[in-house]
């Protein structure tokens, strides 16, 4: 019997060559490393960091995550190292990867926003930034930024004056017009869109009648977000022509093609990695399978295919 | 670390809704250290859809042995788990006991703080073979008599337990704090205390070691996702001027030097 030919799983977004779809989601990756003792990272089609801010976030107050059915609330508040110790102690690293490291951002002022983007201009080794106007974790945070078009779109407009890189703006769930804060993002200079963030949620504990998370509220991840991902996923792909790339809620290769399906060019693994580190390496591998066995040799074949 | 998908040898309760659970695995039994956790899971279960932390009871040739309190939902479904059953298992995570074979090793343990106590009494144990050293003293608290964990265990082991119950039904009545308190007020020699338990019980050991100026080890217990450093849902405060400056409970931890920590925090 012959060799099945292996198909060709590799796409380009927004200038991003990967060798697969399969991306994982900032803040549930950190910044590479500690995935290294599971798998090896160059079987990924790009690594996403954690959310860089200009200065060092020591983060909230514990307790910061708990289970919600088939979800957790995470409420971390972006603690991350900041931009330098980024560039001088963790890029080295990723740079070695020899895939595409896409530098996830975030600022409390547009000012911020566009000087982490300075900074990262034009060093080697970073493929794109995604720029995070939506986490809904920090009072002076996203969420005012990605909850309107137009001052979405004013941080879209200042990180592309700062910076030569392709640019991902990362959407928040809580709009009332998905299509339209992807125009305006899309208008302002974006190179593509990544939805979607977390969905802001709360849990009480019954007995001490507090919050469950040392914040009043977090973000919803997991299984239980999928299916509102997969609607603005696929709203968000008739709303602009840019590219889109789907998460929320992704756990198996089946999840990963319903995202592709209705038209992610990409799709970004978070919360599956974990309860299994090797969750993304396992859907790259489900991807193959399912297109040996359906004898399709491009995964292009498939994104966008929904019928209607 | 590894992460192994692993059938349960054995499974069997050994206190109120406590568990005590045994898989194979020659990878994680060579590396394992005491004070390490692993993160377990059902495999392939959506709930829980997190693994939990569970620190190392015991490794015996190539078994790796933990003990589970059922403490919610995720936990119940483990402790439902037959032999025979797959877990998801992540490990040996975190940096643990760090022995100073120089001193004598003061145990404290209150509730499911024997569990990785009784790992480094192994070690201790087996470290002292052929030498005179003085026997390990383990203080042991619980709310009642069947909170007090793997008791022989420790004894066989060559540790001397020193027991309270809040209700008195075992050992001293009162808490373990106090049997500690009386012990430190009667020796002065060189001693080192290795603490698991709640946080309550923690904070106060700390504060004696403190008074008395006797290094103090100290296993925590946070909520995780991850166990590896990634997701930095475990924080726990260090106690640093100017502002939070959390440590992750998962690496930088579970075990940490009492005095590295924000009690009040």
């Amino acid at each position: 019997m012959p060799k099945p030919i292996l198909p060709n799983l590799s796409v380009t977004v927004a200038g991003i060559r990967m060798k697969n779809p399969v991306m994982t989601a900032s803040g549930t990756f950190g910044y590479g490393q500690e995935y290294v003792p599971y798998y090896d990272l160059k079987e990924l089609g790009a690594l996403v960091t954690k959310g860089i801010s200009l200065k060092p976030m020591a983060g909230n107050p514990p307790p910061r995550i708990c289970e919600t059915p088939a979800g957790m609330l995470n409420a971390i508040g972006l603690q991350n190292v900041g931009v330098e110790a980024f560039l001088q102690d963790k890029l080295p690293f990723l740079k070695k990867l020899g895939i595409p490291i896409i530098v996830n951002i975030l600022g409390h002022s547009l000012k911020e926003y566009g000087e982490v983007a300075r900074r990262l201009d034009g060093r080697p080794g970073i493929a794109a930034l995604e720029i995070n106007i939506s986490c809904p974790n920090v009072v002076h945070g996203g969420l005012s930024f990605g909850a309107y078009p137009k001052t979405a779109a004013r941080v879209v407009s200042f990180v592309r004056a700062a910076t030569q890189l392709p640019l991902i703006t990362k959407l928040t769930p809580q709009v009332t017009d998905i299509g339209e804060i992807a125009r305006a993002v899309e208008a302002a200079g974006s190179d593509a869109i990544s939805l979607i963030n977390t969905i802001p949620g709360m849990a009480v504990d019954i007995q001490t009648r507090r919050s469950k998370l040392g914040r009043i509220n977090g973000g919803l991840s997991g299984p239980a977000i999928k299916p509102v991902a997969l609607r603005l996923v696929y709203q968000a792909v008739q709303a602009v022509s840019i590219p889109v790339i789907g998460l929320g809620g992704i756990r198996t290769v089946e999840d990963a093609l319903e995202f592709l399906i209705v038209g992610a060019q990409a799709v970004q693994i978070g919360t599956a990695n974990f309860s299994r580190p090797r969750a993304a390496l396992e859907i790259i591998q489900g991807l193959r399978n399912f297109l040996i066995a359906r004898g399709s040799p491009n995964v292009k074949s498939l994104i966008g295919s929904i019928r209607c | 670390m590894f992460f192994q998908e692993l059938p349960i040898k054995r499974i069997e309760l050994i206190g109120p809704e406590v568990y005590r659970l045994g898989f194979a695995s020659r990878e994680m039994a060579g590396k394992a250290a005491p004070g390490q956790f692993v993160m377990i899971k059902p495999k392939s279960a959506a709930e829980p859809l997190l693994p939990r932390p569970i620190s190392i009871h015991r490794v015996q040739k190539g078994l790796i042995e933990l003990l589970v309190r059922v403490a919610g939902e995720g936990t119940r479904r483990i402790s439902e788990m037959r032999p025979g059953e797959v877990l998801e298992v992540k490990g040996p995570l975190g940096r643990g006991f760090q022995v100073d074979p120089l001193k004598l090793p003061l145990l404290v343990a209150g509730g499911m703080g024997a569990a990785p106590l009784l790992f480094l009494a192994e070690g201790l144990a087996r470290r002292g073979a052929g030498e005179k050293r003085r026997a390990p003293i383990l203080f042991i608290g619980g709310r009642t008599k069947t909170e007090l964990l793997a008791l022989q265990d420790f004894r066989r082991n060559g540790v001397k337990v020193l027991a309270a119950t809040e209700d008195g039904s075992f050992g001293k009545k009162g808490v373990v704090t106090d049997l500690l308190k009386t012990y430190l007020g009667t020796r002065s020699s060189a001693a080192v205390l290795y603490a698991c338990g709640p946080a309550g019980m923690l904070k106060a050991v700390a504060a004696l070691a403190g008074r008395r100026g006797l290094p103090c080890q100290v296993s925590l217990e946070e909520r995780m996702a991850c166990g590896m450093g990634a997701c930095l849902g475990c924080a726990v405060a260090r106690r640093q001027e100017g502002g939070p400056d959390y440590a992750k409970v998962c690496q930088d931890g579970p075990v940490f030097e009492a005095g590295e920590i924000d009690w009040d925090a």
